[in-house]
């Protein structure tokens, strides 16, 4: 589309909303401004089990569940979030990760392994309509679940209309045609927050890693570069080559699922992790950021080369960074009695 | 006693600067392209357009070019591309094999012999499939700089922008973001240069299609969400600059790089080098796009 | 192998004792040109030249990054900055890769006066991108200077290099220059005699720089050593228009005259295909020739033979005025003429008498060989017929 300079400025006085003159970027998720269409707000019931029922914020509910012994729904509730949980999470069972200590894993750099516990990890990457509920539950303004060295931070945290949600969002509502795209736009705290919200924790960056390469402890100590096996196919997951540019709904791609049916862990949106970013480049200075860097993993729709969307490849970003291919998936420790 | 590189026998027109050379020649005389350029144009039976990329040094035109031609090459949206002789592949593997090991490519020197040319055959499908040479040669910032500060310094560059059919304007979005006045004048002073070239009267206004593209928007993601907003407010000069003697300007963003890590020991002498640890694409086709959309 | 280190070597072979088994050559003649040190120059300074300054390298700055002249003395010209950047090496662009490379360049500028550069690796860029950063320290000198002070680019790049500076590229503001006073060294040691494949190779490289065709000579540890001799002997004319480059990446647009490079020269061999550019490799059995000059090239081979180079550097000294071929030829003539004079009989004499009795003289040096022709053959008779006198009156006795 041409900037034709001779009508630029009629075009900005003008009433009728315009279509942008340029464009930044295809496959980006926030639409034109005229093409928004904004999703419908959460109406959050008085009753806090119902409300924490309506929110999803099953985690809690599991965790917390003598809060609510006198209600009379709790069974039911209750029943609701462990089925939630059963559906949306998978067992991820205990193995190791080897994790390259430098930028270029060509064969023979230094690596760790790093053990791995059984966890579970969720199947799907948080939504738009999940978050959507974070941001309707006020969890921008409840300060216990940021920390407190992001406060000053939380101001930035806003979307494109100035209010508190992910940055590609207008008017603190995503694009309703993008309920179930993973919710991109927002910082490691932003996604922290919201597992910590949810009942959940972020994934470790071993723990990811050990579900997408799925190295359990066996006799041959095989991992796999995709989760569903060695080689590459741009069928099974959302890169560039895949040829989609932009994200794509979070149950999409089944083909590429690991064995316990995580879905995306390659492709779509790259992942927050909970583990500082730590590597060093070959001659074993350290590689550092603008600010503290986390580990994200996975690749994303933008992702070009496919050797940098694969179970074992290790970048880190800027954790307040509000990215556009940048999303994250919850975890959720096994208890004893559940093991 | 300054030598001339006259050619002992008449031969073969520079495509670039209309200096003739032998037929051996592998590279013009006067300045520098190749000469298969030219004898592929004929080999084509076609007369190929030339497309400037130029921007200020280190701004990330070789990067950008490199991904630009890597993605035709794959096909990327509605075009398809054929290169032209190994040559023209060898800024796309440069740039490909560089970024795939997390390392920016090396800086391009201001010696013209030793950039990277591609000619690339160019379809954007749709109806009316549309097919188009392009010559497109990856300049050092430093020879542009020079040349558009003291004209004929370089008279490659004087030549290529003279040819060009169409501009890709870089510029660093971060610095300009951070209040810097250099991308600002830069842009300005080349937009001057080749107003000057163009020599139109003053009502007149060049039409040649100019894309300016923002590079370097994972430093300034903002960038993205109004490429020309950002211009008016931070790259003011240039957007007048426009406005008053360029007819058909676009303006985008672009980004290659999806996070950016330093490398350093923490000395004091230590150079800090900058790391790309992951690419993410964003932007890159469409100025492109757009400028083929004008031709 | 790095044309500095062999240099120092064929310099100072006391350094470190060549290996032949590592393929090191054996027959460098360290006693030929002891005097030519590309790092070392033998030669005391006689006094100093002063000139303009630049500084061509890639820094940072607010007024832009990247190469460009980042700092320079108040009386360069416009026209002289913009040949400067022109010409000079960019990132990566001496011909070695090893950290200690360094090169040279000499050219005329457009207003006449004379550059002289020395170039050196200067770490990694500010950026941090690949290659390495390269720093130039350019001399502007006026044109009489140039040849007060010698007119040999070779002795003055080496002045240059015993006073160059590196200015502080991390800073983001440089201040501007003052005039720089280089040592102007006296000649190095003078070969005592030429012989063999270091003669060939030193008519070579005259025949090269003197006629029509750039040439690009590969072997440079070898052949650079000639360098500064070579220059001695260019008439003062040429001399004063002369380019050339040492270890500095070849490109046409450079324009150099003679160009000494080392390593891998695919790049320079794509560049030249099918230019009028020759290249030459001692040893490699092509012979430059120029044919236009070679009477006035055959006295010099037998000068230098003879280890009498000298001698053709004080006329070449001389030879302030353009010197065509044919004009060297006849000063050519006239210097064996001249020195036939003193091996003459009387016959070959009362010939050469008549010869140059009445000879026009072209040019003022030629008036003054013919004077001295005129003058040695006459005190030539003299000394025959005192001989003769001497001889007769030995025999009435």
């Amino acid at each position: 589309m041409a900037l034709r300079l001779l009508s630029r400025r009629q075009q900005r006085e003008s009433a009728e909303p315009q279509q942008p003159q340029c464009s930044g970027s295809a496959g980006r998720q926030p639409r034109p401004k005229d093409l928004f269409q904004p999703a419908e707000r959460t109406m959050l019931p008085d009753d806090e089990l119902q409300r924490y029922v309506q929110l999803e914020r099953y985690g809690i509910l599991l965790s917390q569940a003598q809060r609510w012994r006198g209600n009379a729904a709790f069974r039911s509730a209750l029943a609701q979030a462990r089925q939630a949980i059963d559906d949306s999470f998978a067992l991820v069972l205990d193995g190791f990760a080897s994790l390259p200590q430098t930028i270029n894993d060509a064969p023979g750099c230094p690596e760790i392994d790093v053990e791995t516990a059984p966890y579970l990890l969720a199947r799907y990457t948080v939504t738009n309509a999940q978050f959507q509920k974070f941001v309707d539950s006020g969890a921008y303004s409840d300060l216990d679940l940021w920390p407190r060295d992001v406060w000053p931070h939380l101001i930035d945290f806003k979307d494109q209309t100035g209010q508190h949600a992910p940055r590609f969002w207008r008017e603190a509502c995503h694009d309703r045609r993008l309920a179930d795209h993973p919710v991109v736009g927002v910082c490691f705290y932003e996604a922290d927050a919201y597992a910590r919200w949810a009942g959940y924790r972020l994934p470790t960056e071993a723990e990811w890693q050990m579900a997408a390469s799925w190295r359990i402890r066996s006799a041959a100590h095989v991992f796999r570069r995709y989760p569903w096996g060695d080689a590459l196919d741009k069928q099974r997951c959302n890169i560039w080559a895949s040829g989609l540019a932009t994200t794509a709904p979070v149950r999409e791609y089944a083909s590429g699922a690991a064995p316990n049916g995580v879905l995306q862990l390659v492709g779509n949106v790259w992942e927050w992790t909970s583990s500082d970013f730590e590597v060093m480049d070959e001659d074993e200075r350290p590689i550092v950021g603008d600010m503290l860097m986390k580990s994200i993993r996975g690749g994303a729709f933008d992702t070009y080369f496919p050797a940098q969307a694969t179970s074992y490849f290790r970048t880190g970003q800027a954790c307040l960074v509000r990215a556009h291919n940048t999303g994250f998936r919850c975890a959720l420790d096994i208890d004893g009695d559940d093991r | 006693m300054s030598p001339s590189y006259a050619p002992e026998t008449t031969g073969t027109e520079c495509l670039i600067c209309h200096v003739q050379n032998s037929q051996d020649a592998v590279l013009c005389g006067n300045c520098s392209a190749p000469m298969a350029i030219v004898h592929d144009s004929i080999a084509q039976g076609r007369s190929p357009q030339l497309v400037s990329i130029v921007g200020e040094s280190n701004v990330g035109k070789t990067v950008y070019l490199g991904f630009l031609l890597d993605m035709l090459a794959q096909r990327a949206g509605d075009f398809e591309a054929v290169p032209k002789g190994a040559y023209s592949i060898d800024l796309q593997q440069t740039v490909i094999n560089h970024l795939a090991h997390r390392l920016f490519p090396p800086k391009t020197p201001m010696e013209a012999n030793q950039w990277y040319w591609a000619y690339y055959q160019i379809c954007k499908r749709g109806r009316h499939p549309k097919w188009i040479d392009l010559v497109m040669p990856d300049m050092a910032g430093e020879s542009l700089a020079a040349e558009i500060t003291t004209p004929k310094t370089f008279r490659v560059i004087h030549s290529l922008l003279t040819m060009s059919a169409g501009t890709l304007l870089l510029i660093d979005a971060g610095q300009a973001a951070n209040g810097a006045t250099q991308p600002d004048f830069f842009a300005l002073k080349i937009l001057s240069y080749i107003d000057t070239m163009f020599a139109g009267k003053r009502n007149e206004r060049m039409r040649t299609p100019t894309a300016v593209v923002l590079c370097k928007g994972d430093y300034c993601p903002e960038v993205f969400d109004d490429p020309p907003g950002f211009v008016e407010a931070n790259l003011n000069r240039l957007w007048n600059m426009c406005e008053s003697r360029f007819e058909n300007v676009a303006f985008f963003a672009a980004s290659v790089v999806g996070s950016l890590g330093y490398a350093t020991s923490g000395d004091v002498d230590d150079v800090v080098v900058p790391v790309p640890l992951h690419t993410a694409l964003q932007g890159i086709l469409e100025p492109f796009e757009w400028i083929i959309d004008q031709l | 192998m790095d044309y500095r280190s062999a240099l120092n070597r064929a310099i100072r072979p006391s350094a470190r004792p060549i290996d032949v088994s590592r393929g090191e050559s054996s027959t460098v003649q360290t006693a030929e040109f002891p005097g030519i040190a590309w790092a070392e120059h033998a030669g005391q300074a006689s006094g100093v030249v002063t000139c303009e300054q630049a500084v061509f390298t890639s820094a940072p700055s607010p007024m832009g990054a990247g190469y460009r002249i980042v700092s320079a003395s108040p009386g360069l010209k416009a026209d002289e900055r913009t040949e400067i950047t022109r010409r000079s090496p960019s990132h990566n662009g001496l011909c070695s890769r090893q950290i200690d490379a360094v090169g040279m360049m000499a050219y005329v500028l457009p207003s006449g006066r004379y550059c002289i550069s020395h170039s050196h690796y200067a770490g990694a860029e500010h950026t941090a991108r690949g290659g390495q950063r390269v720093y130039t320290h350019a001399i502007v000198i006026d044109t009489d200077a140039y040849r007060q002070a010698g007119a040999n680019p070779v002795r003055l790049h080496a002045g240059l290099r015993s006073c160059t500076h590196t200015i502080d590229l991390s800073r983001r503001h440089f201040d501007p220059l003052a005039t720089i006073d280089v040592p102007i060294m006296r000649p190095a040691l003078r070969p005592s005699r030429l012989s063999g494949e270091r003669l060939g190779q030193f008519v070579q490289l005259l025949a090269a720089t003197m006629g029509e065709r750039s040439w690009i000579v590969v072997g440079l540890s070898q052949s650079v050593s000639l360098l500064e001799g070579l220059v001695d002997v260019i008439p003062l004319s040429a001399r004063a228009a002369l380019s050339l480059s040492v270890g500095v990446s070849y490109t046409l647009t450079r324009q150099v005259r003679l160009a000494f490079l080392e390593g891998d020269c695919r790049e320079a061999q794509r560049a030249t295909r099918g230019h009028d550019v020759r290249w030459w490799q001692p040893g490699d059995g092509q012979l430059i020739d120029w044919e236009d000059g070679a009477e006035w090239l055959a006295v010099v081979r037998d000068y230098a033979a003879a280890g009498r180079i000298s001698r053709i550097s004080q006329i070449a000294e001389r030879l302030v005025a353009p010197t065509p071929a044919p004009t060297l030829n006849r000063l050519a003539r006239l210097l064996r003429d001249l020195d036939r004079v003193e091996r003459a009989d009387e016959q070959l004499l009362a010939e050469l008498h008549e010869k140059y009795a009445s000879a026009p003289a072209l040019s003022t040096e030629e008036g003054e060989f013919i004077a001295q022709i005129q003058s040695r053959v006459a005190a030539r008779f003299a000394e025959i017929s005192e001989r003769n006198q001497s001889r007769d009156r030995e025999g009435a006795y």
